[in-house]
């Protein structure tokens, strides 16, 4: 696909409309190429400005205070504060940290879910050492390249997928769960804020549910990640954008509604430590 | 003409900034100057305005713990706390498959382009003439673009369908709605220059 082509998904991407594999592809591809990343931060503020077409409804008069009330219920944690401009790779840390249960739903119990699940599995060895990230790369380019094969993809789709994957700066750990159950590869560019997620033997989430990823910064609620669906192969590989400020400690996968969920609602598994 | 000119008000980024720093003031004057704006955008998606208090709240609440995320390179403080807005309502509306009901109720712009009733707003009265006229231009400007073009934008933006629901929905080639969707979106960027950002 030329750079032109890949243009012309910038309008459906910003309004949220590409299928999900297009997404997906256009994802990869962005993390790699500026002409796009362009495009798609000026037609953000086009869609970013189409909120001004609703109707206008007042807000009631009590939001205010809710919100502000809500907020003096998270503590700072982190006295960091970015410079104006700063970058994403500067401002690590998200500020505040909940302190109280309330709107932030049913986080504690799941933070020990994913303790639990953590210390019951299996990890998979901590792979460590350019020649072993390179083997792991390799062996997930393969699984790149035949679920991408499956779907008919570019061989532009694959490249940026490569770049990502083979970046010099990027950790991989492997997770396998307890027996011939699924495993999983994680590659993690925190400096670009992207994951990449090789998943196989996991079987295709049953229809109307969906598989998400989540993203654990210590003592934080688990930030979703983004969802996805393996093929009949069992096989899937997705790249996801990481919040900018989220200094990611775990890594896991829950089964959840098509659309993905809030807040994980099932057990955690394939879950990974950084 | 930007739409926060600064020396006029502090701009929004710096408010941001404060907000990652903690300040609640920070985040009291952003939502007086977006929680308009986010509550008119979730009641669009949601309909509900007891849901759409729920959206607005979460929203805030995610402006205010990942603030220090935020990089004003990236697009404007108006673009970035719509997406939260919209993004929240969506996940809202199909957690609770409403969506049928939400397409039907919540067209912004009927088929046949009629004016929008523009009420009176709760921003601060001076923040309030620029939005208005804001406001105003992106909703002419959407109320000019061929019908089929606004159509797939809207189910888009407001209905969180993709390109191939709106396909079905509308009885129409796939490549019919994303020549409209793209040609609709690069007349909307024409039309609303001037309220973007220099350099973004």
């Amino acid at each position: 696909m030329s750079d032109h082509m890949w243009l012309e998904q910038a309008a459906p991407y910003v309004l949220g409309a590409l299928d999900e594999a297009d997404r997906a592809s256009f994802d990869a591809h962005l993390a790699t190429c500026d002409l796009c990343a362009r495009e798609v931060g000026e037609l953000r503020q086009v869609s970013g400005l189409l909120a001004l077409a609703s109707p206008v409804v007042s807000p009631p008069r009590g939001l205010r205070e809710r919100i502000l009330a809500d907020a003096r219920d998270v503590r700072p944690i982190a006295s960091h504060v970015p410079t104006a401009g700063a970058s994403e790779a500067r401002s690590t840390r998200a500020p505040l940290a909940p302190t109280q249960t309330g709107r932030v739903r049913s986080v504690l119990p799941w933070l020990a879910a994913a303790a639990a699940v953590i210390l019951a599995l299996v990890l998979g060895q901590r792979l460590g050492g350019e020649r072993n990230a390179r083997l792991a790369a390799e062996r997930a380019l393969a699984t790149a390249r035949a679920t991408l094969d499956s779907t008919g993809a570019t061989l532009a789709v694959r490249d940026s997928l490569i770049a990502t994957l083979v970046a010099p700066d990027v950790q991989a750990v492997s997770v396998t769960g307890t027996g011939p159950s699924p495993s999983a590869r994680y590659f993690l560019d925190r400096r670009r804020g992207r994951i990449v997620i090789a998943a196989s033997s996991l079987p295709p989430a049953a229809p109307g549910r969906t598989y998400q990823v989540w993203g654990i910064e210590t003592g934080k609620p688990p930030v979703s990640l983004g969802t996805f669906d393996t093929d009949a192969s069992g096989r899937a590989i997705a790249s996801l954008r990481v919040p900018a400020g989220l200094a990611i400690a775990v890594t896991a996968v829950t089964d959840e509604p098509a659309g993905g969920s809030p807040q994980p609602t099932t057990t955690p598994f394939l879950a990974a430590t950084w | 003409m930007p739409i926060h000119p600064a020396g006029v008000h502090a701009p929004d980024s710096a408010l941001v900034t404060r907000a990652a720093g903690g300040d609640e003031r920070a985040l009291g004057e952003l939502y007086d100057r977006f929680g308009g704006m986010a509550f008119s955008l979730a009641c669009a998606i949601v309909g509900e305005h007891a849901d759409a208090e729920e959206v607005v709240a979460d929203a805030f609440a995610q402006v205010w713990r990942s603030a220090a995320g935020f990089d004003p390179g990236r697009g404007s403080v108006t673009a970035w706390i719509a997406t939260i807005v919209r993004t929240r309502a969506l996940d809202l509306v199909r957690a609770r498959k409403r969506r049928a009901r939400v397409l039907e109720d919540a067209a912004v712009v009927t088929d046949e382009g009629e004016t929008l009733v523009i009420a009176p707003t709760l921003e601060s009265a001076d923040r309030g003439a620029e939005l208005t006229e804001a406001r105003a231009l992106v909703q002419r400007s959407l109320a000019e673009l061929p019908p089929p073009q606004r159509r797939v934008i809207e189910l888009a933006y407001f209905g969180g369908l993709s390109q191939s629901e709106i396909a079905e929905r509308l009885s129409e080639p796939l490549g019919t709605v994303k020549t409209r969707m793209r040609a609709g979106m690069e007349k909307l960027r024409q039309a609303l220059r001037p309220l973007m950002e220099a350099g973004a």
